[in-house]
């Protein structure tokens, strides 16, 4: 304590004149305190002080490290224009808060506005101006090297690999091996990994300008690299340049041939690498090895995350790396492939990660096609769960009742629910998905609608049944779509009500959900009134989300008559792609559709350029879905005639429905009374293209539509969509 | 129990522990001090701002302990803000400004949280002129060092 009390001399100037709460402290009866408690709280937990009343009216608190400098500024810097003198401390004259502040802005007003209010403000978000740069095959040649110029200084680089080879991205790998090259320099010249390149004409202009700071970006060397790799064979990655200032590296491919990386050589090569990731999307996988690592002489490596997906290693080998990396704390094993015919021992795995002291933040162990055995499972729930942070990661054949006790009986409040599932194989014969989803799909979302612990999931990843999204089963109304206009709808279709009130999730607070949609129940995800489901359910159950990936697989297996079918989503307007328009908050849009890039055929370009203002002020666009809408005039009258049939049938009404929920609950349930129904997307197309002229999905940064990439709307749409110049550009 | 909070303007506020204890700052007093009538003068908080506080603290007295959210972005969201809190931190600016203060004096990171989330909703969509303007803030930028930063910030766009 006194030693406490000694270190601060030091640092604390002045005692205040106005000492407050202290002075009564120090003024009561011995009895009554503990000796110096203040001073112990001050060194401790960066208690505060109250400030003297002197120099400025308001007596102004300040954590005891940015007391000196806080004095100093306030007694020079008056934070005043120059007509008026201001006399109160703000709080954005204490950069703690300002960082706070900042800490809540977005990339686009820190980069437009924010760093050109005053010096302090440059100063204080240059750390938060990673700059990005992305490298597309797809892109036309002036493009690609307008990106690869601003490759010197960038923070983050993402690549998008898409031929067979590479000679497809052979400018890229040059400038890669520039940079590196670049950086080796600066390192030999005694800088640190901050020094200046100056290999870039335009960089040494931007330096000559300045004179009092450096420049923005020409000290930044690449910290991360994101690799998107269409077909990955087998030297691809080892051949590959990955520059060794990197701190993160995410490889994804598509489809692998017999593809191998050794992972001990990606370490060696990047010293500084905190996170590695290599996720394959195709069933062969990738095969690491380590061959480079001896575990007397390779020194401890910084990883902090390991995260393997669809891949194949040694156990052994993963082992003597574990030895290496005492920092670990994620590790996810994912759909793992069996090693040389081995399957994995994850009961000895988690044994030795207990025994060479690795505590796990976040965690995942799973073999594709396979469930965990009840001794695997246990230990896992001694070793591994009491520890992990506020997120679960489960695989789909592991779900049990029991295993989703034991997460909601933990102490922590789980924010993170990711539950993993992946087909067998993408070709025929496939594993039957009805079979290998077994019961989780089901008992994930009975636990979403009831248990208060799933109230405060920010992200959710699963695997999901339409028909649990299909709160009035309206799935029936098939006999509706296009082609089938002469047809009402009979009565065993319109009479599949479910028996109960609708079950909604609880979790409506969510920001990221990933989902991928299965139907394997009575009707098949096959027409525009599912794919009106299942959007009409996200956009009114999840209002708050901003990372939004929706995935329908290619095939579905029914559970009733056994049979696989073709999934087909629509994006067509009746499709209702329009509802996710609610969404305020949405940044970043995935739709994939399993069968490649073909998740918009049949589509026309004002079926969806109302994403963007173009395509909404587009006259002839509004024409085209105002003659639309009107096209529907018959299926609207099938479905008011199916609802009124519904409605004398139906043994709950919204009032009953009601019963039970809070206020929240029935609002929603109430906005969802259409769900599913044409006459919803008529409305929200009202809404959009109305006299309010209502803006959809507002913030949408990026979108995808099972492209690889996340590209700006307005280039997506246009890739999906090229204009008559550009068809006629590539005739 | 209760305790007696006593603002920069000698008025004296009577509330039930849970309720200061929202503060660490208090919380950690009580904690030290032990059991004791005396009241707690806070000499930086005037009579205004602690009636605000204290209505924030009473409606967020059961609120659970805040849990660090862990995420790989940096970034925070402003857009989360509970619909009462919205309609709470609707005051004027200098008020804001007051309660964010006390908010850090006396150590309620809730409170903080959301008083800097406003502050940020309001940056956010004004260009740097009319930040300047509504904050007080003087332009200590030479018009080459704004070109420059502006040129910068234009040139690493993704375009």
């Amino acid at each position: 304590m006194r030693d406490a009390a000694a270190s601060l001399d030091t640092k604390v100037p002045d005692p205040p004149r106005n000492l407050g709460l202290l002075v009564d402290m120090i003024n009561m009866e011995p009895k009554s305190y503990r000796p110096l408690p203040f001073l112990e709280s001050l060194s401790i937990k960066h208690a505060y002080f109250p400030w003297p009343d002197g120099e400025i009216n308001n007596s102004m608190p300040v954590k005891a490290p940015m007391l000196r400098y806080i004095s100093r500024r306030l007694q020079k810097t008056p934070v005043s224009t120059t007509n008026t003198t201001k006399t109160t401390l703000s709080p954005l004259d204490l950069p703690e808060i300002l960082e706070l502040i900042f800490s809540y802005l977005d990339n686009y007003t820190t980069r437009r506005s924010a760093v050109l209010v005053c010096r302090q403000w440059h100063i204080l978000n240059q750390n938060r101006l990673v700059r990005e740069v992305t490298w597309n095959q797809d892109w036309k040649p002036s493009r690609k090297e307008r990106a690869l110029r601003k490759l010197p200084g960038a923070g983050r680089l993402y690549i998008c690999h898409l031929g067979n080879g590479s000679h497809f991205i052979q400018d890229a790998l040059v400038a890669l091996l520039v940079l590196e090259s670049e950086y080796l320099k600066q390192l030999r010249q005694g800088g640190s990994a901050s020094a200046v390149n100056d290999n870039s004409d335009s960089s040494n202009k931007r330096t000559s300008t300045s004179t009092t700071s450096p420049t923005l970006y020409n000290f930044t060397p690449l910290r991360e690299l994101v690799l998107y790799t269409a077909f990955c064979h087998e030297t691809f990655i080892d051949s590959f340049p990955i520059p060794s200032s990197l701190t993160r590296l995410t490889i994804k491919v598509g489809y692998s041939h017999h593809a191998e990386c050794d992972l001990s050589k990606i370490l060696s090569r990047c010293p500084l690498l905190e996170y590695f990731c290599a996720d394959t999307f195709g069933t062969s996988g990738i095969r690491f090895q380590l061959s480079q690592f001896d575990s007397t002489t390779t020194p401890r490596l910084p990883l902090r995350s390991l995260v393997l997906h669809n891949a194949a290693i040694s156990q052994f080998e993963l082992e003597a790396l574990l030895r290496l990396t005492p920092d670990l704390k994620e590790l996810k094993l994912m759909a793992m492939l069996r090693y040389e015919g081995e399957p994995y021992n994850w009961t000895w795995l988690f044994t030795f990660l207990k025994s060479i002291n690795i505590i796990l933040d976040k965690a995942h162990f799973s073999s594709l096609g396979l469930k965990m055995s009840a001794k695997e499972t246990e230990k896992l729930l001694v070793d591994i769960y009491p520890y992990l942070s506020s997120e679960r990661s489960l695989w789909t054949l592991d779900v049990t009742p029991q295993l989703l006790q034991t997460i909601t009986s933990q102490p922590n409040t789980l924010t993170t629910l990711e539950v993993m599932w992946k087909a067998t194989t993408n070709f025929a014969p496939k594993t039957c998905c009805y079979v290998s989803l077994a019961q989780a799909p089901e008992l994930i979302h009975q636990y979403l609608c009831h248990s208060p612990y799933f109230a405060h999931l920010t992200t959710l990843k699963t695997t999901l049944r339409m028909e649990d999204m299909d709160l009035f089963g309206r799935s029936g109304y098939i006999h509706l779509d296009r082609g089938h206009d002469a047809i009402l709808p009979n009565n065993e279709n319109v009479s599949s009500t479910p028996p109960g009130p609708p079950q909604i999730w609880r979790c409506r607070g969510l920001r990221t959900l990933h989902i991928e949609v299965h139907a394997p129940g009575q009707f098949r995800l096959q027409h525009p009134v599912h794919s009106r489901i299942v959007f009409g359910y996200v956009a009114r159950v999840c209002p708050l989300v901003e990372d939004l990936q929706i995935s329908f697989p290619k095939d579905c297996q029914s559970g009733t008559d056994g049979h696989q079918y073709r999934i087909f989503p629509c994006l067509q307007l009746e499709g209702g792609l329009c509802l996710l328009g609610r969404l305020r908050y949405l940044q970043r849009l995935r739709i994939i559709y399993d069968t490649g890039c073909f998740v918009t055929s049949g589509c026309k370009e004002w079926d969806m350029n109302w994403m963007v203002a173009s395509g909404r002020n587009s006259s002839q666009s509004r024409r085209k879905r105002q003659k639309e809408i009107e096209s529907w005039r018959f299926w609207r009258l099938g479905e008011d005639r199916a609802e009124v049939i519904r409605s004398q049938t139906r043994q709950h009404s919204l009032e009953t429905d009601g019963e039970g929920l809070n206020a929240i609950d029935t609002d929603i349930l109430r906005k969802l009374q259409n769900l599913g129904l044409l006459m919803d997307v008529e409305e929200m197309m009202k809404e959009m293209e109305g006299t309010k002229g209502v803006q959809p999905m507002p913030l949408l940064e990026k979108l995808s539509f099972t492209y690889p990439i996340m590209l700006r709307p307005e280039e997506e749409l246009e890739r999906l969509f090229p204009s008559i110049f550009e068809k006629l550009r590539q005739i | 129990m209760t305790v007696i909070l006593v603002s920069s303007d000698n008025q004296d506020f009577k509330v039930d522990k849970e309720v200061a204890e929202r503060s660490i700052l208090i919380k950690n007093m009580l904690e030290d001090v032990g059991e004791s009538d005396s009241p707690i003068p806070l000499p930086n908080v005037t009579s205004a701002v602690l009636t605000k506080v204290i209505e924030y603290c009473e409606h967020h007295r059961n609120d659970p302990v805040q849990v660090p959210e862990e995420t790989d972005d940096p970034r925070k969201r402003s857009n989360d803000i509970e619909e009462w809190d919205m309609k709470f931190m609707q005051v004027d600016q200098e008020m804001l400004f007051e309660i964010i203060l006390a908010a850090n004096y006396l150590d309620i990171k809730p409170l903080l949280d959301v008083g800097c989330k406003t502050v940020a909703n309001i940056i956010k969509g004004k260009t740097p002129e009319e930040i300047r303007k509504a904050f007080n803030i003087v332009n200590d930028f030479t018009p080459e060092e704004e070109a420059q930063i502006k040129k910068e910030n234009e040139w690493a766009e993704d375009r």
